[in-house]
C-alpha cells in the first residue's frame, strides 16, 4: 500500500549547513539506503524533481526465485534497473512531430477503425482519471466473496469476455516503468491477456478487416473494465492498468506461469503462443499467487528459431547474452519498430511461429515425451529435498 | 488408482488402472503398439525400467509410486534424458547445490561435446556418492541406470556423435545428422532455391558422388527426421536430390578438381556404390585408382540389384561417367580369383580396398523344385537370363528386397504374394515401396511363417510375436489352417551373406574397416545396409586408407558458400508436394521409372518450405537459477 512509500528530500534551501556536515549527512543517509535497499525493496530516483524514495517490491522474490527466468548476479540486476530508464522510442514511432503511421494504418485496413480509436482513447483516459482518483467507481461496500472464491470468479469472468491468459501474480517494480511508479497503489496484479485472431495473423503480411497488434490493443481496451467492475462489485477495490509498455508484461506472465519467454523475448503461451497482447488489473487483495511453470517453450524455440531466420530487420537474436546481470534474449528495439512502423505492424515472427499459427500441442509434440512431466512438476507430492529412507 | 500416462499412445492423461495388471497389459490397453524402449515409473526419478520387466505387476511397484505416473518412452536419446533428469533437480525441485550443479555441468557436457572421457570416468564416481536429499538419490540411482543400459550411446556422445540428432549441440540440422553421408541438405535446397544447380550439385558431391542415384532410390534417412516432418510434412529431399541432378548433369560444367598426383595407386575390388565412392574421394585426393569389376558394367547391386523401374541405368552409368572421367581406371569383366589372383592385385598396389558386398543370397530348406534367392531372381531378370519364372510366385520376406522382387515380378505379368513374419505395418520395407506394390497388385500374407511345402502347396503358420520384450528375434507361432497352392517359384529375400574365397585366409574375418597389411574393407561386407550408408563407408575408408598411407586427410574441393537469406513467413501454410508417379497401368507392364521428377515450380515450391534448422544455435539453454 501507498503508505510504504518514503519521501527524501535532496536539498533543503531553509537550513544552512557546512559542506562537511553535509556530507556527514550523506553517509548516514547512504549506509541507511543500503539497510532499506534489502530484498523486499526498490529505490527510485526522479531526474525531474530531484527526489528518490524507496517502494515495497515484493514481486522481486519471485523474479529472482524464478528459474525460468535468467538473472545471475541479482545485485547487478537491481541496480541497473534503478538507474537506467526505459529506451526512449525510436523516431518512427508516434512522436507528435511525426507521421502518425498506426492512425492512419488502423484507417485504412480495420473496418470498423472507430470503434478501434474511440475505445482506446476512452478506456485510456479513465485509466488515467481514475490513478488520479478522478470518477473512480464505487466499490461495493460489502465483500461478496472470500479471496479464492473471489480469483476463480475473477478468472472466469476475464475468460467469459475474451481474455485467454490470466494469472496473478505480485508486482516487481524493477519491471514498472518510472512515469508511473506512483499508480501503482496495490501490489497485487492480475494479468489479462486478449489473443489476436489467428484468422488475422493468416492474413500478413497484408492484412485486411483488421490488424494483428490494434486488435489485441482495442480489445483489452474495450474489456478491461469490465473486469475491474466485477471485482469493485464484489466488494474488493482495484484499478485497471493500460495495455502499454509501462508494466513489462512478460515477465509478469512468466511470474504468473502463464507462459516462457520466446526466442524474441515476449511472452509464449500455450493458449495462443505470442499472437497475445496483455493488459492488467492491480488489486487490493491478497489472492493466492499463481506458480511458473516451464512449458517447454525455451526447449522447443531452440530446436526451431523460425522467427530469427524470418525476421527482415534482423533484430532477433540467435543466442541469449549476457546483459546488465541478467541473462536475456533482447530484441533490437530500434530495428524492430521502425519495421513495425512502415511494415503493417510486420508480426512475422508471430506469423511464422508454429506455436502461435500451428498451435501448442502440435508443435510441442515433436519434443521427446519425458519432457511432459516439468508441466505437471507444480502438482508433484512427494518431497524430495528430504532425506530418502535407505530402501533408495 | 489414478494415473497420468505419458507416451506414444492413443489414450493419454489420467488413466483408472488396477494393481493386478501388469505395465505390459496397460500399455496393450491404452492403444500400444510396439514394445517401448525405456518405461519409468512414479515421476521424473522414478524407477527406471526395460526389457522383460515390462511384465511387472503395477501392484508390486507400488512403492515406486513418488508421484503417481507412468512413461512409455520410444525412441529417444539417453543423453538428452540424463540432461533432462539433472536439469530437473535443480529447476523444478530447486535442489541446487555444488553437488547436483556438477553433476548437470558433467551431463549436460555431453550434449556439447565438452565432457571428456576422463570428466565420464570422474562423474561415474560421482554417481557412487551418497547425499541428503532424495531427490538427489534418486538422480543418482537413475543416472547409473541409464548408464548402464545404454552406455555404448554414451561414449558415442563422448565423441561428439548423437544418433538421433535430439542434442543440438552434436549436430548441424537433424537431416544432416542422420544421413549417414552427412550431406548438407539445407544448403543445397538454399542453393537450388536461387537456381544455382551446379552449385548445389557439387555442394551434394563433397559428400556423396552418387548423388544423383540417391536422388532416385534413398531410403531417405533425413526426411524421417526432418524437423519440419515433425511439425508438419517433411520436407521432399531425395525428390531435391533427383531434380538438382538432373538439371545439373545436363548442362555438366562443373570441373572437379584432384590434387597432384602422389604417385601412390590403391586396387579397389568391386565397383559397387561404397568401391565407387572411395574411389572418387582417393582419386580427387592425389591417389592412382584402379576399380576390378566382375561385371560388364560398374555399379554393383545399383546395376544389378536394384530393378529398372526404380533407378533407369542410364542414371546410375552417367554419374559412373562423372567418377570415372577424373582418371579412375575401371577394368570390368575382371573376377578377382578367377580372372586376376588377389595376391596379383595386392601386389600391384599400395593397398587393398575389399568392397564387394553381399553376392549370396539365403535361402530355407525347403522341398520345391523352384527356389531362388532375392538377389539371384532380381540379377537373372536384369541380366535377361532367367526366363522360366511360372504365373505364380512367391515372396517370402518384409524388407526391400522382397518388395523389389514383386515388384518385379508384376511386371513379368505373374501373380505374386508376399509373406512376412511381421505386420503389413511393421515389415522393414520402407512405406513407399509397400504403397506402390500394394497399387501394383502384390498380394500381402502378413504375420505368417512357411510350417511346410507338399506339392508345391505351402501350409502356413500364424506368427503371433516376431519379437520378445527385449527386442530379440525370436519368433512365436500358431497352428493355422491357411495354405498358398500352387506355388511356381518361392523366392527368399530374407538376407544376403558374403563371399570371401577369392582373397586369402588372412582376410577372410572381417571386424572393422581396416584388416590389416594396407588391406580394408567398406560397404556392405562390414553389414548389411542402405546405399547411403554404404557410401558414407566408402568415404570412410577412403579417409582410412589415406591416413594409413601418411596423406593429409581427404580432399573436398573448394568449400562452396551457402546463401542465409530471410525466410518465407508463410512457409507453414505450404504441404509437402509429393513426388507425381506413373499411372498404374503404365507401370505394370513396363520397367519405366515409377517415380517422376519435380517440375521446376513444384521444386522450388518444396525448396521455400526448408526450415533451415543448420541456422539455429548450439548453444545448450542456460540454466537459470
Amino acid at each position: 500500500m501507498s503508505q510504504d512509500v518514503k519521501v527524501y528530500h535532496q536539498y533543503d534551501t531553509e537550513k544552512k549547513e557546512t559542506y562537511e556536515s553535509v556530507v556527514k549527512k550523506w553517509q548516514e543517509e547512504k549506509s541507511r539506503m543500503k539497510e532499506m535497499t534489502d530484498s523486499s525493496r526498490v529505490m527510485r530516483w526522479s531526474y525531474t524533481n530531484g527526489m528518490f524514495k524507496y517502494k515495497n517490491n515484493p514481486g522481486k522474490e519471485i523474479t529472482d526465485h524464478n528459474p525460468y527466468i535468467n538473472i545471475i548476479d541479482v545485485d547487478e540486476f537491481d541496480l541497473s534497473i534503478k538507474n537506467h530508464p526505459y529506451p526512449p522510442d525510436p523516431p518512427a514511432f508516434n512522436n507528435k512531430n511525426r507521421p502518425n503511421f498506426f492512425g492512419t494504418l488502423m484507417d485504412e485496413f480495420v473496418d470498423d477503425a472507430k470503434w478501434y480509436k474511440t475505445n482506446l482513447h476512452e478506456s485510456y483516459e479513465r485509466i488515467l482519471n481514475e490513478a488520479k482518483g478522478i470518477d473512480l467507481p464505487k466499490v461495493n461496500s460489502k465483500k461478496t466473496m472470500n479471496e479464492s472464491e473471489l480469483k476463480e470468479a475473477i478468472k472466469n469472468h476475464a475468460k467469459s469476455l475474451g481474455f485467454v491468459s490470466v494469472g496473478v501474480t505480485k508486482i516487481d517494480r524493477r519491471f514498472v516503468s518510472v512515469e508511473i511508479d506512483d499508480d501503482i497503489i496495490f501490489d497485487t496484479v492480475i494479468l489479462l491477456g486478449y489473443e489476436m485472431p489467428h484468422e488475422v495473423l493468416y492474413r500478413y503480411p497484408k492484412p485486411e478487416h483488421d490488424t494483428a497488434a490494434y486488435y489485441g490493443y482495442a480489445h483489452c481496451a474495450a474489456h478491461v473494465h469490465g473486469v475491474a467492475d466485477f471485482i469493485r462489485e464484489k466488494g474488493y477495490d482495484c484499478r485497471a492498468r493500460s495495455w502499454e509498455g509501462f508494466i513489462k508484461y512478460s515477465v509478469h506472465a512468466v511470474n504468473a506461469g502463464l507462459g516462457n519467454f520466446s526466442t524474441y523475448g515476449i511472452v509464449h503461451t500455450p493458449e495462443a503462443g505470442t499472437r497475445i497482447k496483455y493488459t492488467s488489473i492491480i488489486i487490493d487483495a491478497d489472492l493466492e499467487l499463481d506458480l511458473p511453470v516451464d512449458y517447454n517453450i525455451e526447449e522447443f524455440c531452440s530446436r526451431c528459431r523460425m522467427c530469427q531466420k524470418s525476421c527482415p530487420s534482423l533484430a532477433i537474436p540467435k543466442e541469449e547474452t549476457r546483459y546488465r546481470g541478467a541473462i536475456k534474449r533482447t530484441t533490437d528495439h530500434i530495428k524492430c519498430f521502425d519495421m513495425m512502423a512502415t511494415q503493417h505492424e510486420c508480426v512475422k515472427c508471430i506469423r511464422v511461429c508454429p506455436i502461435s499459427m500451428l498451435g501448442y500441442d502440435n508443435a510441442l509434440n515433436s519434443l521427446p515425451s519425458y519432457y511432459q512431466y516439468n508441466l505437471i512438476s507444480n502438482s508433484y507430492k512427494t518431497d524430495y529435498k528430504q532425506g530418502g529412507s535407505d530402501e533408495n | 488408482m489414478k494415473i497420468k500416462i505419458i507416451g506414444p499412445l492413443t489414450i493419454q492423461g489420467d488413466v483408472e488402472v488396477t494393481l493386478d495388471e501388469t505395465l505390459k497389459s496397460l500399455y496393450k490397453r491404452l492403444g500400444g503398439q510396439k514394445i517401448p524402449h525405456l518405461i519409468q515409473v512414479g515421476g521424473a526419478l522414478g524407477l527406471l525400467l526395460k526389457d522383460y520387466d515390462i511384465n511387472s505387476r503395477i501392484g508390486d511397484l507400488k512403492k515406486e509410486f513418488y508421484e503417481p505416473s507412468i512413461a512409455f518412452l520410444d525412441e529417444f536419446c539417453p543423453v538428452d534424458y540424463m540432461r533432462f533428469m539433472s536439469r530437473f533437480v535443480l529447476r523444478e525441485l530447486n535442489i541446487v547445490n555444488e553437488f547436483t550443479l556438477k553433476i548437470y555441468d558433467l551431463v549436460n557436457g555431453m550434449t556439447e561435446h565438452k565432457t571428456t572421457t576422463t570428466d565420464y570416468k570422474y562423474l561415474k564416481i560421482l554417481l557412487k556418492d551418497i547425499p541428503e536429499t532424495l531427490g538427489e538419490k534418486l538422480l543418482l540411482k537413475n543416472l547409473s541406470k541409464m548408464i548402464e543400459f545404454y552406455e555404448e550411446d554414451i561414449l558415442e556422445h563422448l565423441n561428439g556423435n548423437c544418433k538421433l540428432g535430439i542434442c543440438r549441440g552434436l549436430i548441424d540440422a537433424q537431416c544432416i545428422n542422420a544421413c549417414p553421408a552427412h550431406i548438407h541438405i539445407p544448403g543445397f535446397v538454399a542453393l537450388m532455391k536461387d537456381g544455382k544447380y551446379e552449385e548445389a550439385y557439387a555442394l551434394m558431391r563433397q559428400e556423396n558422388p552418387l548423388s544423383g542415384v540417391c536422388g532416385s532410390i534413398c531410403a531417405r534417412p533425413c526426411e524421417i527426421r526432418c524437423r519440419r516432418g515433425e511439425i508438419t510434412g517433411t520436407v521432399g529431399v531425395r525428390a531435391l536430390q533427383r531434380f538438382i541432378t538432373s538439371e545439373a548433369l545436363e548442362h555438366w560444367k562443373y570441373k572437379e578438381t584432384c590434387l597432384e598426383s602422389n604417385d601412390k595407386n590403391i586396387g579397389i575390388i568391386g565397383g559397387g556404390p561404397s568401391g565407387l565412392t572411395a574411389a572418387y574421394y582417393l582419386k580427387r585426393t592425389g591417389y592412382d585408382v584402379t576399380i576390378y569389376e566382375k561385371h560388364t558394367e560398374a555399379g554393383g547391386m545399383l546395376s544389378y540389384g536394384v530393378p529398372k523401374y526404380r533407378l533407369p541405368q542410364h542414371d546410375i552409368q552417367e554419374e559412373v561417367k562423372t567418377i570415372e572421367s577424373l582418371g579412375i581406371t575401371i577394368k570390368t569383366n575382371t573376377e578377382v580369383g578367377k580372372d586376376i589372383s588377389f595376391e596379383t592385385i595386392k601386389g600391384n598396389h599400395d593397398a587393398v580396398l575389399l568392397a564387394t558386398g553381399t553376392q549370396v543370397g539365403r535361402k530355407m530348406a525347403v522341398e520345391h523344385d523352384h527356389v531362388l534367392s532375392g538377389i539371384d531372381f532380381l540379377k537373372g531378370i536384369h541380366l535377361n537370363q532367367l526366363k522360366d519364372y511360372g504365373s505364380n510366385i512367391l515372396v517370402i520376406g518384409g524388407g526391400d528386397v522382397a518388395m523389389d522382387c514383386a515388384r518385379t515380378a508384376i511386371r513379368l505379368d505373374s501373380q505374386v504374394t508376399v509373406m512376412s513374419l511381421e505386420s503389413f505395418e511393421e515389415m522393414p520395407a520402407s512405406q513407399e515401396e509397400k504403397i506402390q506394390a500394394v497399387e501394383e497388385g502384390v498380394k500381402f500374407k502378413c504375420g505368417f511363417g512357411i510350417s511346410e511345402v507338399k506339392h508345391h502347396n505351402i501350409h502356413l503358420h500364424k506368427c503371433t510375436e516376431v519379437l520378445d520384450d527385449a527386442k530379440k528375434f525370436k519368433p512365436q507361432f500358431e497352428t493355422s489352417e491357411e495354405m498358398l497352392s500352387d506355388i511356381d517359384m518361392i523366392v527368399f529375400a530374407i538376407g544376403q551373406s558374403k563371399d570371401l574365397d577369392y582373397v586369402t585366409e588372412d582376410y577372410r574375418t572381417i571386424n572393422g574397416m581396416s584388416l590389416g597389411d594396407q588391406v580394408f574393407a567398406c560397404g556392405d561386407m562390414i553389414r548389411p545396409t542402405i546405399v547411403i550408408d554404404a557410401i558414407a563407408q566408402g568415404k570412410t575408408v577412403a579417409a582410412l586408407i589415406d591416413g594409413s598411407l601418411g596423406g593429409s586427410g581427404l580432399y573436398y574441393g573448394d568449400e562452396i558458400e551457402i546463401p542465409e537469406k530471410v525466410l518465407n513467413i508463410r512457409t507453414f501454410d505450404y504441404d509437402l508436394r509429393e513426388i507425381k508417379t506413373l499411372e498404374k497401368d503404365d507401370r505394370v507392364h513396363s520397367f519405366n521409372q515409377v517415380n517422376l521428377n519435380y517440375s521446376i515450380e513444384d521444386a522450388v515450391y518444396e525448396a521455400d518450405r526448408c526450415m533451415r534448422c543448420d541456422r539455429n544455435s548450439k548453444t545448450s539453454l542456460l540454466l537459470g537459477r
